[in-house]
């Protein structure tokens, strides 16, 4: 007899959530769709569609391994759970007991869904030194309009929930519509469009968007605060500013009324190496046609000046009064289940953790309640580490980091490595143990979207092949075995505890699929009414919009945002810009792939099977690169090769190479990454000194065909 | 290629000569030698020709045909449509043929001379004429590819077929077959240069019509396929064999394997031609891309 | 009735996902794409990236229905054009006759499986119940037949009813993909042909197809005289047809 069902659950193959159908026949997926009665509306991507290649792909780690040969030689065992997670205990126990419970590291990739466990983890052992691509992404934005607005999410509203669609959008350094970056979904962003009047792409590289924008600004990489600061000149200076809000509502105003007086149209169109005219237009545009959102896209926090960039930003949004109101950026009313952070902010920072944390004393605001890894690493490489156990899981430090032969250093230096995934990438192969990881079809799981106004079941549809472990019963497991309190009897008690204030438990929620505040149970204008602040205002410490920001005073930053080139750039290191005149920014993301993810899926790479490095026709000329040569890519730290593709859409004196790379075929421990990955190409020597984050997408370097 | 990249600029086709393809090639060149012989044969009356011209046609490009197929069992279906497709028609051609020259042969060797035998003979030349048509009408009909949608094509090949079939029919005379000699020597070169101002023609008419026909012709004189047009169709199929053929003209008596080795040239350059023809047909790309 | 869709070109933000979706609606063997992205930037003054998400036009003066020998492929009274797969002999001279290029034949090559040599995957086995290809045969985009008739059944509406729908179109995030009835001058995809001046590709080749694109910046013919032919007399759509 056959039995078919529908099963319905939520993709996480990226930053997640679109909802999904999944027809299940005999225990067998026969067919993949989106869920229409979701929030996302029945669109799915090539990627979570492609997740029926995933699931049964011959490479899948299936049984816990441990290492036999030397680090990185690809000798292994297998084990069980059992022995895995002794040994796990056993050396996080003996590492707690010499060294302290900082000399636990805790990390991760960017989200899938499972931060807050990783947080929880790393807080009941004792530790704060979680080691996250948060400060390279995303965390810099939500740091920052914590301190601005007091609240620390914002977001735009796409949603026309307050009667409204953003008249004016930016889209800023941001590719929304094929990366559905944070859990902002592409089809509501695509969506939102057909309301737009302004549309104003920021970006050095034509993109789908910006062929059909009012205004394409192709900018130099890395000096994005100057315009934004050039732009508030503009608009203050030609009095368009918001006056109800910023009168009523800020603090600081005439201190960053003077503050933008230096950024003159001219002098910021020289720097940025956009027109004059636009700059004005642009601000122009973005004043006047209000309401207008700006999404911030992660290649600004990847750049060492990227605090200020994205305050700079954020002042923007202030001058145009463009928080809060319908159809501008918004903070979200969470559902019912509450906050989920709170399934780890329930575990209080202790003193004794901060003061553990890798990085806490240079990058405050990047390493205040994570570490900072790229101290991890050049601790690690110069031998007096805090860390000396690393519980990874599900994300690659050895791509994703600046300078990867510094990285690859550091990974050799860590006394115990743990290591959960579902395939053997670069990461797994120098792991001590391994542990085999389920993919979300495999897996029941809260998924909790990153804009907050809702959370979606992730039901299982499917066993996990040989022994593969739900990421969430990794962590419970290694939870129950270092802080038996604070973790729960099985995945489904944590569940229900993860629910609780909906009053529902889990098998509830699963069935319901979807749990979220959205159109009229949204509320506008928080700040003028009693929501954050008794009488109104917003939460921050004077009670006000900060466009002068009291706490980065007192932690003895600039107050006022501030342009500052990069740390290699033709004007700061112009030496330099002679051996390598063109300025290299890795990292505009591919559709069909998530990061060093998915190369191995073979639909997936059918549709590009070699990292590909955008360069101008007439650079490439100059250079004698044709289109589908190979091209060298060099830097002072080293050289990798991508395929050059003449794109006529590249500024002249930029080129764009692919980010996050390795070829899954080619042989391990390091599967081609030194040849591919643009990080061998990074530098960690500059970084943002509130963030800590390093130039990943401003850069110098120069390009030759490869003979 | 990746699923992209494809479709935005010149773009061959591929399906009917690379890889499995040039059993396609074979099977094309063999219906027009196959049926060119048959007729050069029904002039001198040799029933060699004919008989050989029926291998040919029933046994290679029978062959051929079948070996291409994605499905050979099927091959029984090709004949269905003969109403709209020239492929179907053209099998039922070959087939005409293969049925009406068999019968013929049959009567030409034990009932020669009489009335059915005479009847068969017109039936089976005609097929022959089909056959040697047909392919061309197979691409001419194409208008997705601009280098082959000229009205010159069919003609081009029919040409062709018969100048081959001229060819051989000089072979078996000079292996005594009742063909004179003298006579397919004169038709031989007559048709070369027809068959040679043709291709000039019909290669200036395709790079004048529009920018991918050009593009083909171009492809031929200049790109990838230079080797094949110079070497197989000009220097073999045309300069050579007339060389040979003015040579029998003014020097009385030329040497058979001379006669043998261009007979050769012209067959190589038979086959050259359909190889450049079908190799450099292309599309136009799906969207143009300006500038 | 007549099938018909519509891709804006303003919308498609070059995802793939209308490949993927295709190729698990019809378990399609690894090489084989039905749809398929050409994809082209300009430079210049008015620089514009455009992603042409093409696959069979179901064109009613179809030229492959002309030519196929055996009649395996067809026309059906809703203009969709077929092929049967038990029917088809492989000749390709169909693939040859499109100017679209939109079949493909399947061969062994093109059938190897998702990890050749190393595991059948479960959807892959279950494809080979659900969904039978024939090495050795042609294929391309059907509009989904199967997905179209079973709706039909149901009472649905192909086109607005996901049900009876397209799987591209259905998973479109951009909703860049339209899908209707051209003889329904009412239905969504007739009304934005006419309001949008939807065009064919290549029309000179009067192939009629039942694919139309909607406000396609780099041009749609590469021979300018026939681009301007096509201009004077806009692609007609439902309401005249
Ligand atoms: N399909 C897919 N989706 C993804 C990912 C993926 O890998 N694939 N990755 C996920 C992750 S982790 C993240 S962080 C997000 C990121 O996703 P997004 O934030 O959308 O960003 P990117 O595509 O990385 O880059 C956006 C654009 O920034 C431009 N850019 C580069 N440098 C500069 C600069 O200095 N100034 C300006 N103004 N523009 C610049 C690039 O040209 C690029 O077009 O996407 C997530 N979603
Ligand atoms: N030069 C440069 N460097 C960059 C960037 C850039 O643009 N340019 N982008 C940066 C950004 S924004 C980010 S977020 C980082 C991201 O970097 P990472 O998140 O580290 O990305 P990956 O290398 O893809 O590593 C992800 C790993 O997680 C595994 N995995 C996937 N899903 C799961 C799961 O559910 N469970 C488990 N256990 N494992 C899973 C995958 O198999 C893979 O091995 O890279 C950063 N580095
Ligand atoms: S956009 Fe993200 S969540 Fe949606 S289908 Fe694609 S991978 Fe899955
Ligand atoms: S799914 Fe839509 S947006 Fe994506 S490539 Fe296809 S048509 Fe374009
Ligand atoms: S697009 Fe090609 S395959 Fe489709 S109907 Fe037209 S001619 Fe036939
Ligand atoms: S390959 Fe099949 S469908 Fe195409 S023309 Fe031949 S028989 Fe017809
Ligand atoms: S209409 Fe159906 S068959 Fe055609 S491309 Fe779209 S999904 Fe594939
Ligand atoms: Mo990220």
């Amino acid at each position: 007899m056959s039995e078919k069902k529908i099963i319905k659950t939520t993709c996480k193959s990226c930053h997640g959530g679109c909802g999904v159908l999944v027809t299940v026949e005999n225990g067998t997926i026969i067919h993949i769709e989106g869920n229409p009665d979701t929030p996302t509306l029945g669109t799915m991507c090539s990627k979570g569609l492609s997740s029926i290649q995933h699931i049964n792909h011959p490479d899948r780690l299936k049984y816990p391994l441990k290492r036999t040969g030397k680090r990185g030689e690809g000798k292994w065992q297998r084990i069980s759970w059992d022995e895995a997670l002794d040994t796990i205990e056993s050396k996080m126990k003996e590492s707690i007991e010499k060294y302290g419970p900082s000399s636990i590291a805790v990390s991760q990739g960017t989200g899938r869904g499972y931060n807050r466990y990783t947080h929880r983890l790393a807080r009941s052992i004792g530790t704060a030194n979680i080691i996250t691509p948060g400060y390279i992404c995303h965390s810099p934005r939500l740091g920052m309009y914590g301190l601005v607005t007091g609240y620390g999410r914002l977001y735009c509203d796409y949603h026309g929930w307050g009667g409204e669609f953003p008249k004016t959008q930016i889209s800023w350094a941001k590719q929304l519509e094929i990366s559905s970056a944070d859990s902002e979904m592409a089809v509501w962003f695509l969506n939102s469009l057909k309301h737009v009047k302004n549309l104003i792409v920021i970006d050095p590289r034509e993109t789908a968007l910006s062929s059909r924008a009012t205004l394409w600004l192709q900018i130099r990489p890395g000096t994005d605060a100057a315009l934004a600061l050039g732009m508030i000149n503009i608009i203050i200076n030609e009095g368009l500013w918001d006056k109800e809000f910023v009168d009523n509502w800020t603090y600081g105003f005439d201190k960053l009324k003077e503050r933008v007086q230096e950024y003159t149209p001219e002098k910021v169109a020289e720097i940025t190496w956009l027109k004059k005219e636009d700059i004005i237009k642009a601000a122009r545009l973005f004043a006047e046609d209000t309401p207008g959102c700006i999404q911030v896209g992660s290649s600004l926090e990847r750049q060492a000046n990227c605090g200020q960039t994205v305050r700079s930003i954020i002042c923007l949004l202030g001058v145009t009064g463009n928080i809060e109101r319908p159809g501008s950026m918004m903070s979200w009313i969470v559902p019912d289940s509450g906050l989920l952070e709170e399934f780890f902010q329930e575990l209080p920072l202790t003193d004794e953790m901060r003061k553990g944390i890798v990085g806490s004393e240079t990058y405050r605001m990047g390493a205040a309640r994570t570490a900072h890894s790229d101290s991890v690493v050049k601790q690690l490489v110069n031998g007096d580490s805090v860390v000396k156990v690393w519980f990874s899981v599900g994300g690659q430090q050895i791509l994703h980091l600046a300078n990867t032969q510094e990285v690859l250093q550091a990974i050799h230096n860590v006394d115990f490595l743990v290591h959960a995934d579902q395939f053997m990438g670069p990461m797994a192969e120098h792991a001590d143990i391994l542990l085999p990881a389920a993919h979300w079809l495999e897996m029941d799981d809260i998924y909790n979207m990153h804009p907050r106004f809702m959370i979606e079941a992730i039901n299982k549809t499917v066993d996990p092949p040989g022994e593969a472990w739900p990421d969430n019963k990794i962590f419970n497991e290694v939870g129950r075995r270092m802080a038996p309190d604070l973790w729960f009897e099985n995945v489904e008690k944590m569940l229900d505890y993860t629910v609780r204030k909906a009053n529902i438990t889990w098998k509830d929620f699963s069935k319901m699929g979807v749990l979220a505040k959205i159109g009229k149970d949204q509320i506008y204008y928080k700040y003028k009414t009693d929501y954050w602040k008794k009488g109104g205002g917003f939460p921050a410490p004077t009670g006000k919009f900060e466009f002068f920001s009291t706490v980065l005073e007192d932690m003895g930053y600039d107050a006022l945002p501030y342009f500052q080139e990069p740390g290699e750039s033709p004007v700061s290191t112009p030496e330099l810009a002679k051996e390598y005149p063109l300025v290299l920014s890795t990292g505009y993301r591919q559709p069909f792939y998530f990061l060093s993810q998915y190369r191995n899926i073979p639909w997936l790479r059918s549709f590009q099977k070699d990292p590909v490095v955008q360069i101008h026709p007439d650079t490439a000329k100059e250079y004698g690169i044709e289109d589908g040569d190979w091209a060298w890519i060099e830097s002072p730290r080293g050289r990798i090769k991508q395929k050059a593709r003449l794109f006529p859409g590249i500024h002249p004196k930029v080129i764009m190479a692919t980010a996050n790379c390795f070829n899954p075929e080619e042989p391990g421990p390091l599967h081609g990454l030194l040849t591919s990955n643009p990080n061998v190409l990074t530098s960690n020597d500059h970084c943002d000194p509130m963030f800590g984050s390093p130039d990943l997408t401003a850069l110098l370097c120069k390009v030759y065909k490869v003979e | 290629m990746e699923i992209h990249e494809w479709m935005i600029n010149y773009t061959r086709q591929t399906e009917w000569i690379d890889r499995r393809g040039i059993f396609l090639w074979i099977a094309f060149y063999a219906g027009g030698l196959g049926g060119g012989l048959y007729l050069v044969s029904l002039y001198f009356n040799s029933l060699w020709g004919m008989f050989i011209s029926w291998l040919i046609i029933a046994v290679i490009k029978g062959a051929a045909h079948l070996i291409y197929l994605g499905k050979p069992l099927r091959f029984w279906r090709i004949v269905f449509r003969p109403n709209s497709s020239w492929l179907a028609r053209g099998i039922i051609f070959v087939l005409a043929f293969v049925v009406f020259a068999a019968v013929q042969l049959a009567l030409s060797f034990w009932l020669p001379g009489t009335a059915v035998e005479i009847a068969f003979k017109v039936l089976a030349g005609m097929a022959a004429l089909a056959v040697t048509v047909y392919t061309g009408f197979v691409l001419n009909t194409v208008k997705a590819v601009p280098f082959w949608n000229s009205t010159l094509l069919p003609l081009l090949f029919v040409l062709c077929g018969i100048l081959g079939g001229f060819g051989l029919a000089v072979i078996i005379g000079l292996n005594g077959g009742n063909v004179n000699v003298a006579i397919a020597e004169t038709g031989s070169r007559w048709l070369l240069i027809v068959n040679a101002l043709l291709i000039v023609v019909y290669l200036w008419a395709a790079a004048n019509r529009e920018t991918t026909g050009k593009k083909s012709v171009m492809e031929q004189m200049r790109g990838n396929l230079a080797p094949v047009f110079w070497v197989g169709i000009v220097a073999l199929g045309i300069i050579i064999p007339l060389a040979i053929a003015f040579s029998s003209y003014f020097v009385s008596e030329v040497s058979s394997a001379l006669l043998v080795t261009g007979v050769a040239c012209e067959v190589i350059g038979g086959l050259a031609l359909r190889y450049c023809v079908l190799k450099a047909g292309a599309y136009k790309p799906l969207v143009a891309i300006a500038g | 009735m007549r099938w018909g869709m519509a891709v804006d070109l303003t919308q498609c933000v070059r995802c793939y996902a209308c490949v993927a979706a295709c190729r698990i609606e019809h378990f399609l063997p690894m090489g084989m794409s039905w749809p398929r992205l050409v994809a082209m930037e300009t430079g210049g003054d008015s620089p514009t990236v455009s992603t042409y998400s093409v696959r069979c036009n179901q064109c009613q003066n179809a030229p492959c229905v002309e030519v196929c020998p055996t009649g395996a492929t067809y026309q059906r009274e809703d203009g969709i054009v077929v092929i049967d797969q038990d029917k088809c002999v492989g000749c390709r001279y169909c693939i040859i006759a499109c100017p679209y290029q939109n079949r493909t034949f399947l061969s062994k090559d093109k059938d190897k499986g998702f990890f050749p040599g190393r595991v059948e995957t479960d959807f892959e086995k279950a494809g080979k119940k659900l969904y039978r290809h024939q090495v050795g045969t042609t294929e391309k985009c059907n509009f989904c037949v199967e997905r179209i008739d079973a709706g039909l059944a149901k009472g649905l509406k192909p086109g607005v009813d996901r049900e009876a729908t397209p799987a591209c179109v259905n998973t479109c995030p951009a909703q860049a993909l339209t899908f209707g009835d051209l003889d329904d001058p009412n239905s969504e995809i007739s009304r934005l042909i006419k309001e949008k001046n939807g065009f064919q590709l290549h029309p000179e080749y009067d192939t009629d197809p039942s694919v139309y694109f909607i406000d396609g910046k780099i041009g749609y013919s590469d021979e300018p005289e026939l681009r301007d032919d096509s201009r004077q007399e806009p692609a007609s759509a439902g309401a005249e047809r």
